[in-house]
């Protein structure tokens, strides 16, 4: 009896011993895809998407400190905008935009955390389309090419803000021994060549990468070396043979309706309504809305600078003030209740002024007049202006989750942009003719199109003129570089244009000292030649990686 | 076998034939079905005793045991001394006969809980005897892995934690409750509603995650415990040391609370009938400034010192643009801020509240609002148990109903618990048990933190209602002029929430659970000594969440839209173990007992969550998702996890007086790779009863005295389920893009979700383990003395990795050592006086550990960054300081002119007169973040409690200390309110204790409105949080019990309780006792203060009645 009990209990335990193998053990993760599963055709193309998916600046965590628009790091930094807001919000852009440059401050590693997930991404991409076997060898090259066309332009981002930054290409295993020793220029444009060579010239997509747009960025690569030789090459060959013009309107190059127009080389591609939360809209810039009852609710920051709204203004001639233009202020409301009377300024003015930014008494967009102070958060702090380039449309943007997402794309390389470049170079080559007939093309649309009154008429004194000669080579060389600034403002390209012309220093220092005075907050800000070009390494990453290692920028 | 008689109390501690008298002696919690009916989870088994083959010359003897109420105690175990065979027990008045042999004269009377004595016979027919109670008296059994055993026997770290001292506490959950009982556990108490508690036992073994093991009835679980009633505890053990808690191997490395539950006891049926009701009171002083001239001061001061000035004055979009700051009548009308009576914005007509035409007039209140006034409230708690018990000795049974309500002291948060328990156990052929533990709880948790339990950070973070109260200006009224609520829509005052708003708008948010936990068994004794049992154990959670997003115009950033989430989720685990017991005297000297076992355990989990937008109405019985017209999301998710394990112990007692026990787990789990699956945790631990020796034998006042030591490892596995995986998402908001243009569609694209390391290993930890426990003077005193050290390696953490690797779930990787020094010191004493009628009980405990991270990522250099707190990381750790040490720069005083700051290192754009001096500490003339230096650390020098009780005649008074000494906090909260830390509201310390040139022996900084760094870490936030709190004063009186009888109660006791009546502290926040940051399950930030939910001060009435 008793030896039966025993072998029973020991049947039951040998039993339950193998009932529990490695069967039970083995679990794998529920409601995601492998490397494996993604390695074909389907998979390849969506691991791309993923990594296009970042080029908005959303979708590693943060947003509007990593919003590709770089309203931070090339507008706010720069002589056309302020931070905007009241004196609190947000208060770190205010240590940007008196460069000091703390490198502990969050928004730098925000920066550096979404260009290099893109870059992580457009690897990962590159891996698994290694491994995809049901691709033939054009579709790997095309694949490739995109990839490698992404991971060009984040690094390309990356170089921008820090100069001194690591390359990350899909061999990289050990991401800790990574210094920010090399210039990585060269890398930046191997990946470009190779997307030159092997991109389609038309898009299948309208979002995707084109040869063209490996061309124009490889472009815009060489002008940041100061490589003009280099750069012309190219611009000549997208002028010449590229699919690319200058569409009518300015304007048309920041509505909904017309998206990925000629104008547009590489667009960065917007969408709300889809399920994900307004982080597919223009979420990177959703604090960048008139206050208040403006349009968004939302929180009134990137107010153009007055020195910008200065710049706008023309002479008799409707030429710009090259040099002058900042000694008397176009006329503001700043300090004048929406309820009492303001008339605007009707001094002669280029009409991008009133596509650019949003002041008082003129129509913003469909949303009514301007009503000035009721729309800005603390005109004392940082003036009468707001955002309004690439603001949308009232009812242009059906099915947002928020109205502070839109569903305008940002045109991330457009052909003005371009041809500027190409009249620098000109300029450079003392051709002064080419430059002359660039820049006169750029005003001569810029007048085509202007902001109306509900009269129909326009909404201000507006006079744009072509340039008749340009003198010299010095004044043509500060007619581009104008026509570029009034061109692109607001556009986050400004910062990155002034160190590229090694003129930060004396610009920013000229602007401080007057803008100061209407900006107390910038009393005493100063831009140090030789260490103010370039933003922090962020102290985050240093301390992840080592100082050692990932050496800070002087 | 020869045997007539056995007795046999638990597996663990059978007695066979020939046992000793000694033995007998110690196996005093030898009784019958009574007292033991707690087998279910343990492997004891139902006690019988029989006496059997009386001789004629025997002589009977009859009696009854009482207790000093002289209420008769059932199930006492009656045996005569020296003899194996001789022996009876107790009824259920607690009566008893014993048939004698001839010459016998000494009786050994004992039950658990009481004072075992020894009765000469004589000449009687008759005894009686009067048990004295005894709390921590040496025949207590206690369950250690899965098995029980009699306390004098233990040889690991074990602590007892007596349960009616627990729920004298009204805490929601019982973790709370455990506060300052026992040395060597830590209690950290989230004090919302329902709100979780952090328990550490034996300080921090791991940067990972530190949350000890929970086994209820033998069914494991990390946390929860909220759903669980305190008051349907028996008892309680925490396993301290690994010679005690590594027969559960892979999940004890954090230590074991063993729980069990109320069981029934055979006889009469008893009802009893508990019920409590109090009111809470909160209070929150930040010295904030009020009035709302003031704060114009302070910002006209700021600006002025800053030289932010328009027209030569400072300038504000409510207090004007003068030379002085000027309160204004109103703050908003429509779009025009700072305004005066009779301005014609103000005209009421003009008012709109429509989102369309928004027009809101605000007056200035000019007394200032006292914002964390406005969201406190008195708040009642009631809680109601219902209890009944009884059966025979075939059948058993205890029930337990409880209805529990917590209203929160913050406006409309609540917690509520209806829970049932049911206990029952059935014997068959007296061989063969079967019975089950099950509770069935439904919780609510109402309001704003409702979402508060594990994984949520609502509690002591800046953008909850504590939060706002301490940013919003006092210059906002609550309402508007027509009623409607106030905030920063008004210019210049911050981006703060009106926080009687944001309480008000969440008071719909809830969590409702339902969680069923518990066990069914069948046990079985094989043969006489051997016993087998198989456990299923059940732990299923649902949950419901409902969370509501509205409108609030009022806000300087205003929702989008109005929305509302509605989340479902479900987990369930299992567990089946399977044990067998071998329990066996061999000889007079040697006690052998053997356990081996297997235990399966399989958990998994399904959610998912609903959003929509755009409600065209908020009214909660119209806001469900199906109204909701925009927005609409969704999104699931699941896990699974298993583990499996083998596990042995073997104890073997010699003399009774050298114990040895050795335990062997080898888990098995899921989450880790196949190279890495399985773990093996040995232990082994051992003990010497010097009191039993001949040397100490003539020491009277020694009761009981042993020294134990033990050695043993345990692990973690708490790094998910799936770390081993690099896994892809796709991605909606994260992963997807318009690729082909579209304004309202993307492609779905996949990124990144994890990266796996299939390398991760078990994090063990090796723990050594030295300990006293003695009883004095017949047990009036008692001491346990636990010396440890405590090594943890191959530690496993989320490494922070590089982003150059992109962003995606870190992996745990196994990267260093830590190590815990530790001295665990619990003291009793009670005693008698008055003749009797005054007994009282003294207990005190004291802890102290000493933690370092030995080695980081095999790098001395490596740092452990905290997470980022507003773009600043307060906490590192790095090889040979402490876990969490905090960090930053140091401040050496103030700079008093411009020859100090001359002399002292360069700053640039800081260094200042009236400005912070910071330490240079590399050397290097200049301040940079390479001057950072280690500020203090959260870890306490030492933890404690004392507990004091006592009773007179029919009254009875106790009450119980609890504190914490000597460790820092960051006091974050000051970050806010010192510093310009966003536009908000500001402390009277830095209106008033701010550098001039009058006050030169200020704690801050000159007033600057463009002084941004002087907020950053550094050794001004650093506070000592030392603090020691009257936990619990509770008097009672007990009706005496005849006229009770008449009216058909058996006891009745009512009592006053007053909680946390008084705190000693000099910690400037809210409180110092704050909840870890994040909130995470095993979140180890700790020591850092953004305003923790209130403490609360509770008055409360209860009545206890039995039936």
């Amino acid at each position: 009896m008793k030896k039966r009990i025993n072998i029973a209990a020991a049947l039951l335990f040998a039993g339950l011993l193998t009932s529990c193998g490695e069967d039970f053990l083995s679990k794998t993760p529920l409601g995601v895809a492998n490397e494996n599963l993604l390695a074909n055709k389907t998979g390849v193309n969506a691991v791309l998407i993923g990594a296009y998916s970042l080029l908005d600046g959303v979708g590693s965590g943060p947003s509007n400190t990593s919003s590709v628009s770089n309203w931070i790091y090339g507008s706010v930094a720069s002589d056309d905008a302020y931070k905007g807001s009241d004196v609190g919000d947000l208060a770190f852009i205010t240590t940007i935009e008196r460069y000091i440059n703390q490198p502990d401050i969050a928004a730098f590693n925000d920066k550096w955390v979404a260009l290099y997930d893109g870059v992580s991404r457009s690897n990962d991409a590159i891996r698994i389309i290694a491994k995809a076997a049901d691709m033939n060898e054009s579709e790997k090259l095309q694949a490739y090419g995109e990839a490698r066309f992404l991971r060009a332009w984040y690094h390309f981002e990356a170089k921008k803000m820090w100069n001194m930054v690591p390359y990350v290409d899909e061999a990289v295993t050990d991401f800790i021994n990574l210094p920010n020793d090399k210039d990585i220029w060269p890398n930046i444009e191997n990946d470009l060549l190779y997307a030159v060579e092997n991109l389609a010239a038309t898009k299948a997509d309208v979002g995707r990468a084109s040869k063209w747009s490996a061309k124009a960025l490889l472009a815009k690569v060489h002008m940041y070396q100061q490589d003009n030789a280099a750069a012309k090459i190219l611009l000549d060959d997208i002028i010449a043979n590229g699919p690319f013009k200058l569409v009518d309107s300015f304007h048309d190059n920041f509505r909904i309706a017309t998206e990925n127009n000629a104008e547009s080389v590489f667009e960065v591609q917007m969408s709300v309504g889809d399920g994900g939360n307004g982080n597919n809209g223009s979420w990177g810039d959703s604090y960048n809305f008139p206050y208040g009852s403006g349009p968004g609710g939302c929180c009134g920051f990137f107010q153009p600078s007055q020195n910008l709204v200065n710049a706008f203004k023309t002479d008799a001639a409707g030429l710009p003030l090259l040099n002058t233009f900042n000694d008397s202020d176009v006329k503001n409301d700043e300090g004048i209740a929406s309820a009492d009377p303001f008339t605007p300024y009707d001094g002669t003015l280029d009409p991008r002024l009133d596509w650019t930014v949003g002041r008082r008494g003129i129509p913003f967009l469909n949303w009514g007049n301007h009503p000035g102070k009721i729309w800005i958060r603390d005109q004392n702090y940082a003036g009468p202006y707001t955002f309004k380039k690439f603001f949308a449309y009232s009812g242009e943007n059906a099915g947002a989750e928020s109205p502070r997402a839109n569903a305008n794309n940002y045109r991330a390389i457009r052909y003005a942009d371009l041809l500027l470049m190409r009249a620098e170079i000109a300029v450079e080559e003392n051709n002064l003719a080419l430059a002359l007939d660039i820049v006169n093309q750029i005003r001569k649309r810029a007048g085509n199109v202007v902001v109306t009154a509900s009269d129909g008429k326009p909404a201000a004194n507006y006079l744009v003129k072509t340039y008749p000669s340009f003198a010299n080579q010095e004044y043509a060389r500060a007619a581009v570089r104008f026509e570029r600034r009034i061109e692109l403002a607001m556009e986050g390209h400004r910062y990155f244009d002034l160190v590229r012309w090694g003129v930060a220093d004396e610009v920013l220092n000229a602007y401080l000292k007057k803008e100061m005075v209407k900006r107390t907050y910038l009393n005493g800000a100063v831009f140090t030649k030789g260490k103010s070009e370039y933003f922090p390494i962020p102290q985050t990453q240093i301390d992840i990686m080592g100082a050692n290692i990932l050496k800070q920028n002087p | 076998m020869k045997k007539t008689n056995y007795l046999r109390n638990s597996l663990h501690q059978s007695i066979g034939t020939g046992v000793l008298s000694a033995l007998l002696l110690f196996q005093l919690p030898g009784n019958v079905s009574a007292k033991n009916h707690w087998a279910g989870t343990s492997n004891l088994t139902v006690s019988t005793l029989v006496t059997t083959s009386k001789k004629s010359a025997d002589l009977t003897i009859t009696g009854r045991v009482t207790d000093d109420t002289g209420e008769g105690i059932p199930g006492v175990s009656i045996v005569l001394r020296n003899s194996t065979t001789v022996g009876t027990s107790t009824d259920i008045d607690g009566s008893f006969s014993l048939v004698l042999p001839d010459g016998a004269h000494t009786l050994i009377v004992s039950s658990i809980g009481f004072v075992t004595q020894e009765v000469a016979v004589g000449n009687r027919n008759v005894v009686n005897v009067t048990l004295l109670s005894d709390v921590k008296a040496l025949s207590e059994v206690v369950v250690t892995g899965y098995s029980s055993q009699s306390k004098r026997d233990i040889t690991g770290a074990v602590s007892t934690v007596d349960t009616k001292e627990l729920t004298k506490v009204s805490a929601p959950n019982v973790a709370q409750q455990l506060q300052g009982r026992v040395s060597g556990v830590t209690v950290t108490s989230n004090n919302t509603p329902g709100g979780e508690a952090t328990v550490r036992i034996r300080g921090f073994g791991t940067i990972n995650n530190n949350d000890p093991l929970y086994i209820i009835d033998g069914v494991p679980t990390k946390g929860g415990l909220n759903n669980i009633n305190p008051n349907n505890i028996e008892s309680m053990q925490v396993l301290k040391d690994a010679s005690s808690a590594s027969i559960y191997g892979s999940r004890a490395a954090n230590g074991v609370i063993i729980i069990t539950t109320k069981k029934g006891k055979a006889g009469t049926p008893q009802f009893t009938f508990n019920s409590r009701v109090g009111l809470q009171t909160g209070k929150v002083n930040l010295d904030l400034i009020k009035d709302p001239q003031q704060f114009g001061d302070l910002l006209w001061t700021q600006r002025k010192n800053a030289g932010v000035l328009s027209n030569d004055n400072p300038s504000h979009p409510q207090y004007g643009n003068g030379p002085s700051a000027v309160v204004p009548d109103y703050i908003l009308a429509g779009s025009e801020y700072g305004l005066f009576e009779g301005d014609p914005a103000t005209n009421p007509d003009l008012y709109n509240y429509n989102r369309n035409g928004f027009y809101q007039i605000v007056k200035a209140n000019k007394q200032g609002t006292d914002w964390h006034q406005e969201i406190l409230r008195p708040a009642a708690i009631h809680e109601y148990n219902i209890g009944a018990t009884g059966g025979t000795e075939s059948g058993r049974y205890a029930l337990g109903l409880n209805y529990f309500k917590q209203d929160g002291v913050l406006d409309h948060t609540s917690f509520n618990r209806y829970s049932l328990r049911s206990n029952t156990e059935f014997t068959f052929k007296k061989r063969i048990r079967i019975g089950e533990n099950l509770e069935v709880s439904y919780t609510q948790n109402k309001g704003y933190y409702s979402n508060n339990g594990t994984g949520s950070s609502a509690n002591n973070q800046d953008g909850n209602p504590i939060g706002n109260g301490y940013r919003i200006p006092s210059i906002i009224p609550v309402y508007d002029i027509m009623g409607n609520f106030a905030a920063t829509r008004a210019s210049g005052l911050g981006p703060a929430t009106n926080p009687v708003a944001q309480l008000y708008r969440s008071r719909n948010n809830a969590v409702n659970t339902i969680r069923t936990f518990g066990n069914a068994y069948i046990e079985a004794d094989i043969l006489e000594n051997l016993v087998a049992k198989s456990s299923i154990g059940i732990d299923f959670t649902n949950a419901n969440r409902f969370s509501y997003t509205l409108m609030d115009l009022e806000e300087a950033e205003i929702e989008a839209n109005n929305a509302l989430t509605n989340a479902n989720a479900y987990d369930v685990n299992w567990t089946w173990s399977n044990t067998l017991n071998y329990s066996k005297y061999l000889g007079d000297n040697h006690r052998i007992n053997v356990l081996a076992g297997t235990e399966a355990i399989k958990g998994m989990g399904r959610d998912f969550s609903a959003v929509r937008t755009t409600f065209f109405s908020e009214d909660p019985l119209y806001m469900f998702l199906n109204s909701g017209t925009a927005g609409i999301n969704n999104s699931g998710s699941g896990y699974e996890w298993a583990l499996f394990s083998l596990f042995a112990k073997l104890n073997y007692s010699l003399l009774d007086r050298y114990l040895f026990e050795a335990t062997v787990r080898k888990d098995g789990s899921s989450r880790f790779g196949q190279n890495n699956r399985y773990g093996t945790f040995p232990a082994f631990s051992a003990g010497w009863r010097l009191s039993e020796e001949n040397f100490l034998k003539s020491a009277s006042w020694i009761t009981d005295l042993k020294v134990r030591a033990g050695w043993g490892q345990t692990g973690n596995q708490e790094i998910g389920n799936y770390n081993g995986f690099s896994t892809y998402r796709s991605s909606l908001s994260q992963s997807s893009y318009a690729i082909n243009g579209s304004n309202n569609s993307v492609q779905a694209g996949f990124d990144t979700e994890a990266f796996g390391n299939p390398d991760a290993k078990w994090e063990t930890t090796t723990q050594t383990n030295i300990g006293i426990d003695g009883i004095f003077f017949k047990g009036k005193v008692g001491v346990n003395l636990d010396l440890y050290n405590r090594t943890t390696s191959d530690m496993l953490y989320q490494v922070a990795l590089p982003a150059t690797q992109g962003v995606a779930t870190i992996p745990f990787v196994n990267i260093g050592e830590m190590n815990n020094k530790g001295i665990d010191l619990a003291l009793s004493y009670n005693n008698t006086a008055l003749a009797g009628e005054l007994s009282y009980s003294i207990g005190a405990n004291i802890s102290h550990y000493k933690n370092k991270v030995v080695k980081l990522n095999n790098s001395p250099t490596a740092v452990l960054l905290g997470p980022a707190i507003r773009s600043y990381t307060w906490t590192r750790s790095v090889a040979n300081m402490p876990l969490y040490s905090f960090y930053g720069l140091e401040i050496d005083g103030i700079y008093q002119n411009q020859a100090e700051v001359d002399a002292g290192p360069k700053y640039p754009g800081y260094a200042a007169v009236g400005k912070y001096r910071y330490k240079d500490t590399d050397g290097d003339g200049t301040i940079t973040d390479a001057d950072r230096t280690f500020l203090g650390d959260p870890h306490p020098d030492f933890t404690y409690g004392f507990n004091f009780d006592a009773s007179y005649k029919n009254f009875d008074l106790s009450f119980f200390l609890q504190g914490v000494q000597g460790n820092k906090m960051i006091n974050m909260v000051r970050r806010w309110i010192d510093f310009n830390n966003q536009a908000g509201n500001r402390s009277l310390r830095m209106l008033n204790d701010s550098w001039t040139p009058e006050n030169p022996n200020a704690s801050l900084p000159i007033l600057d409105a463009n002084d941004s760094r002087s907020q950053q870490p550094s050794s001004y936030f650093v506070e000592d949080a030392s603090y020691l709190r009257l936990k619990n004063i509770t008097i009672g009186y007990t009706f005496p019990s005849s006229p009770l009888a008449k009216i058909g109660l058996s006891t009745a006791r009512i009592y006053v309780q007053g909680q946390n009546l008084f705190t000693i502290t000099k910690y400037s926040g809210i409180d110092p006792e704050v909840t870890s940051v994040g909130s995470t399950p095993g979140s180890t930030v700790l020591g850092v203060d953004q305003g923790n939910y209130p403490r609360t001060k509770l008055f409360q009435l209860g009545v206890n009645f039995g039936f």
